[in-house]
């Protein structure tokens, strides 16, 4: 052979494989209702948190008039805004004709126009974790010291005027704050002290919305996490356990109202263990069973602790647990993340996280536990709110 | 002695110990090359000039320009480099220096940022373990080999040698290093060599996706300081050789993390002092060699994130300390004129401490037993090796003692052929396992002491066509291809349990991986002008296959390009007393991959090209000489990320002065 053709041969070869292959994967599918279509009209938002570290949150949209799923709306309706949405999307929520995103790691609130997503402005607050709203202000909970100082200080709560989009005062709260409730004019913050593992806080830290102060602390669980208020003016709040010994568990608290915070009653609801859950009407939707201490987790299966999923009602005025599971198949999720009730039909979504790393899932049950339709999202879909949402 | 070769010659048969007679075996390896450097696997080397030529500034540097690499790199000079060799993983391959090995039984990772090339003769690569007699059981582990020889001085004519340097470079970089040589005796040297490097890191990007705003920034906390001393000895005695190398590093850098939204700036440190002893010795005799190694290393990291400025993100502060004996024993005989039998055993022991909550102390100790069996000919040679590995762990978990112990026997055939005077054939088999590491068994929570070895089987078929012309400008001509098959099952890998708080390592992963490998070599010269041509060309197939019916099933690995290319083009001058001139440029192209293995649009990584450039001289003033390099990075200057997230710097350049006295 002589060198030109050799020469040739390898040119060919180097020119074919510089050439640039759009489409290495095929065309993946959606997903889509079954014939039931929830029908009605509004919009479901869901935030995919992301992996940390690489800037993959990400807004995807179902309407549920015509079933249709947009993915990543965020970055197609905002092009001027640089590098999307953020890293680590950790809370979604409607108030108002705003919606605000949680993006824990890119230290910022994203508000964006409820109806379109359009970007409205972002706040800047370290650590961003939950939202919520009262009045004129929304209030978001932060891993960051009041005073700056980072994560070894206990967190705050940071109060924003909706209209101007500032922080007009800010609050401390207990170590790692997460999920907020409103009740009674106070805000009640659920804290996990995540970071000081193993020594979790486990307080509901009480402030006073009237003057926006600390007036003290609830004792519960460890490693408190999600927080939320019935109509009946209790507390639902759940603990993630010490992922050692103390498994998860569910807790009612009934707030002391204008007596001294510690007073109040907290009751463990047995039997019950909670990572996510939702509200409607009086029926609270827990879904647990998330975690097993180390020493059960088997090495062979991969799926320790999955098949322990539970979905249970309990009712917040019996405060009974409704007998059986709320939806027909459990073994079809394999990591429940995220629980959103529709709050006009007896519709529930609950997403897939699958395997934390790849595409997730949302999955929509009726009010008989059925399946009814089934959409790929992004990687870990957490967080859902509904907009205009009606019969 | 001469009857014996007369008699092996014969048969068409060649001895293989260089030991027992230099003179007649160098004359009889004009037309049979010896079995011991035949190489029945696929393997490359960079060395001596073509290595001083390239415009590299670490091993890693150098190590990507191989076919069926990806050089994991987070950018800048404190940023992690880690080598994959056809897509296997990172832990699949085994890091050599001088014959033994690179090892962290914390976490399995090397970065290779830290070797600088100055003081190393020959960097190769071998997809499966290299060929040789009187190798360490260790040296048979890996399911792709890396070995860096260190330099050996040449002398000249005076005792000693002393070489300075200094290179200043783009992101205000200065390194400033120190080299030594000693004549020891008649057989034997010493070389010292201090190298100390500062640079502040910090180099502008720019952030564009499709659809989104550009963004420039400054890549900040990618400071890197460090101070390596290393000493090395070696010499030859009657028919045994040596070496010894001692060799501590200390360094501190900032890791400048993720580059995301609202987040440029990270604050993550680490500190490194790591330190190790290691030597060898080896004796050849008429129909017998032994070889021992020996080596202790000592390391020590402390890793600090505080986020005081920033807010959000947890404050760590750990400290892990590693120490880490290791001993090895190799012998060979010749049974029989064509058939050679090497024996090896290697003990290893490590120990991990670190001052993190609920730790649990592991110490491990490991057997490794290789056995090897070397049969060959004129035209042929073919392998089969066996190692068994037993692994013994143990740990207290508060007041429990922890006892995990795993084994894995592995075996490997290989064959070559020389089917004409230019063509060779090889073919290789090749079972291998990556043990899992301390953390994978033990981290605070993530650990899993049930894990089992990851599995990983290679497959490659190769033929190397070379000619290497009398006449005429062109000197050599080289072609080489290998087809291969992987697969790796019980892959290692981080699974969350049913909440995201609590994270297991299963062995539940599983791919397949086809692939050709491609390259070609030319090489000529003409009077005092000599020139180079290594293109190197890969392809690969790295497919997810843990579970058919899943999403995932089926699709690209993440990191896993189709195609990837390499080029390296370089002219020499050589004009003797008035001066040693060269230009390289070197090519570097990595096609469409994606970072997940949702293999979705969002997760798709544009492909990347970067382009090299370096020209060298070197004068001899007397007795002295005078060395000045130029290189220039990213020559087109173009913005690209190797990792998602991480972008790598734009075009820079560094200016390196050296005085050999």
């Amino acid at each position: 052979m002589d060198i030109k053709r050799i020469l040739l041969i390898f040119s060919l070869l180097a020119g074919f494989s510089a050439c640039s292959e759009k489409s290495l994967a095929p065309e993946r599918e959606e997903g889509g209702f079954d014939e039931g279509m929830p029908g009605g009209s509004g919009l479901l938002y869901i935030l995919n948190e992301g992996c940390m570290g690489r800037n993959s949150a990400r807004l995807d949209v179902l309407d549920l008039g015509s079933g249709k799923l947009s993915t990543n709306v965020f970055p197609k309706v905002n092009p001027g805004v640089a590098m999307s949405l953020g890293d680590v999307g950790n809370d979604l929520k409607i108030y108002g004709s705003k919606m605000y995103a949680t993006i824990s790691c890119s230290n910022l609130v994203e508000v964006m126009d409820a109806a379109t997503a359009r970007h409205l402005g972002a706040i800047e607050i370290p650590g961003c974790r939950s939202l919520c709203f009262d009045g004129d202000y929304a209030y978001v909970s932060s891993f960051a010291g009041k005073e700056g100082g980072g994560t070894r200080a206990e967190g705050h709560v940071a109060k924003i005027d909706t209209l101007t989009l500032k922080v007009v005062a800010r609050c401390e709260a207990g170590y790692q704050p997460e999920d907020m409730a409103v009740s009674g004019g106070r805000l009640y913050v659920a804290n996990s002290g995540g970071y000081r593992a193993p020594d979790y806080d486990d307080r509901v830290s009480v402030i006073n919305l009237g003057n926006f102060s600390l007036e003290g602390h609830v004792r519960v669980a460890p490693n408190l996490h999600h927080l939320l208020a019935d109509r009946h003016g209790q507390l639902w709040v759940s603990s993630r356990g010490d992922l050692r010994t103390i498994p998860s568990s569910l807790h009612r608290i009934i707030p002391a109202g204008n007596e001294r915070p510690e007073n109040a009653k907290t009751i463990r609801i047995e039997g019950v263990s909670a990572t996510v859950m939702d509200l409607r009407g009086d029926s609270l939707h827990v879904i647990g069973g998330g975690y097993l201490p180390a020493s059960q987790t088997s090495a062979s299966g991969g799926t320790a602790g999955r098949e322990g999923s539970t979905y249970t009602i309990v009712d917040v005025r019996s405060c009974k647990v409704l007998e059986g599971s709320f939806i027909s198949r459990p073994e079809e999720i394999k990591l429940p993340y995220g629980i959103a009730a529709d709050p006009v039909s007896e519709l529930i979504f609950i997403t897939d996280a699958g395997d934390y790393v790849t595409s997730g899932k949302l999955l929509c049950f009726d009010g008989m536990g059925n399946e009814k339709g089934a959409f790929t999202l992004g990687e870990i879909p957490a967080h859902m709110a509904f907009w205009k949402r009606r019969p | 002695m001469h009857s014996l070769l007369a008699i092996s010659l014969a048969l068409g048969l060649s001895s293989s110990f260089p030991g027992t007679a230099p003179d007649s075996l160098e004359a009889s390896s004009v037309s049979a090359p010896r079995a011991e450097n035949i190489a029945a696997v696929p393997v490359q080397t960079l060395s001596g000039k073509e290595l001083r030529r390239l415009p590299a500034a670490n091993v890693a540097d150098a190590i990507r320009l191989f076919s069926g690499v990806q050089v994991k790199d987070y950018g800048g000079r404190g940023g992690l480099k880690t080598v994959n060799v056809r897509s296997l993983g990172t832990h699949h391959t085994a890091v050599f220096l001088d014959g033994i090995m690179i090892d962290n039984a914390q976490n399995g990772t090397i970065d290779l940022g830290r070797l600088s090339l100055d003081n190393l003769e020959a960097i190769s690569l071998y997809n499966g373990h290299k060929n040789g007699l009187l190798l360490s059981a260790k040296e048979y582990a890996g399911a792709a080999s890396v070995h860096f020889r260190t330099r050996v001085p040449s002398f000249g004519k005076g005792p000693c040698r002393l070489k300075l340097s200094y290179t200043f470079a783009s992101f205000a970089s200065h390194d400033a290093s120190v080299l030594m040589e000693n004549r020891l005796g008649r057989h034997s040297w010493s070389s010292l060599r201090l190298e100390g490097l500062k640079s502040g890191g910090a180099y502008p990007f720019s952030y564009s996706r499709d659809g989104g705003r550009d963004t420039t920034a400054l890549r900040c906390n990618a400071d890197l300081s460090c101070l390596k001393v290393e000493e090395s000895l070696g010499g030859a005695a009657g028919s045994g050789r040596w070496n010894a190398k001692a060799f501590l590093y200390v360094s501190d850098r900032g890791y400048p993390g993720a580059v995301v939204r609202g987040r440029i700036m990270h604050e993550d440190r680490q500190k490194d002092f790591d330190a190790f002893l290691q030597g060898g010795w080896e004796r050849r005799w008429e129909r017998s060699a032994v070889a021992v190694r020996g080596k202790y290393s000592c390391g020590k990291l402390r890793y600090i994130s505080d986020p005081t400025e920033e807010g959000g993100s947890m404050y760590v502060d750990n400290c892990f300390l590693q120490h880490e004996a290791y001993g090895s024993a190799s012998s060979a005989f010749n049974l029989l004129p064509w058939l050679e039998f090497s024996p090896a055993l290697d003990l290893q022991f490590n120990l991990l401490d670190s001052d993190m909550r609920m730790f649990v102390f592991p110490r491990r100790s490991a057997i490794y037993g290789a056995v090897n069996a070397t049969a060959h000919g004129r035209f042929f040679k073919a392998d089969l090796s066996l190692l068994e590995t037993a692994v013994f762990d143990m740990s207290t978990d508060g007041s429990n003692r922890i006892n995990s112990n795993r084994s894995r026997l592995t075996p490997s055939a290989d064959l070559w052929f020389q089917l004409s005077e230019n063509l060779q054939l090889r073919a290789f088999v090749k079972n291998s396992y990556r043990m899992p590491t301390l953390n994978d068994l033990y981290y605070t929570s993530t650990g899993n002491r049930s894990l089992n070895p990851e599995n990983a089987l290679q497959y490659d078929l190769g033929a190397e066509w070379e000619h290497r012309p009398e006449h005429g400008f062109l000197k050599e001509i080289s072609l080489s291809a290998d087809a291969y098959h992987n697969e790796v099952k019980d892959k290692i890998v981080a699974v969350p349990t049913a909440s995201q708080f609590q994270w297991m390592m299963l062995n539940v992963g599983r791919c397949r991986i086809p692939g050709v490998d491609a390259s070609m070599r030319l090489e000529g010269e003409r009077k005092h002008f000599s020139a180079g041509l290594l293109l190197r060309w890969s392809f690969q197939d790295a497919r997810e296959t843990a579970s058919p019916g899943s999403d995932n099933y089926g699709n690209f690995l993440p990191y896993a390009p189709r195609h990837s290319v390499s080029a390296v083009l370089n002219l020499g001058l050589d004009k003797g007393k008035a001066g040693d001139y060269s230009l390289c440029i070197s090519m570097l192209y990595t096609g469409d991959r994606y970072d997940s293995l949702s293999n979705s649009e969002e997760n798709h990584i544009a492909p990347w090209h970067s382009e090299d450039l370096a020209v060298k001289g070197l004068w001899h003033c007397g007795k002295k000489d005078l060395g000045a390099d130029f290189c220039l990075n990213n020559l087109l200057g173009r913005q690209y990320e190797i990792v998602r997230c991480y972008p790598m710097p734009r075009r820079n350049f560094s200016i390196r002065l050296s005085l050999w006295i």
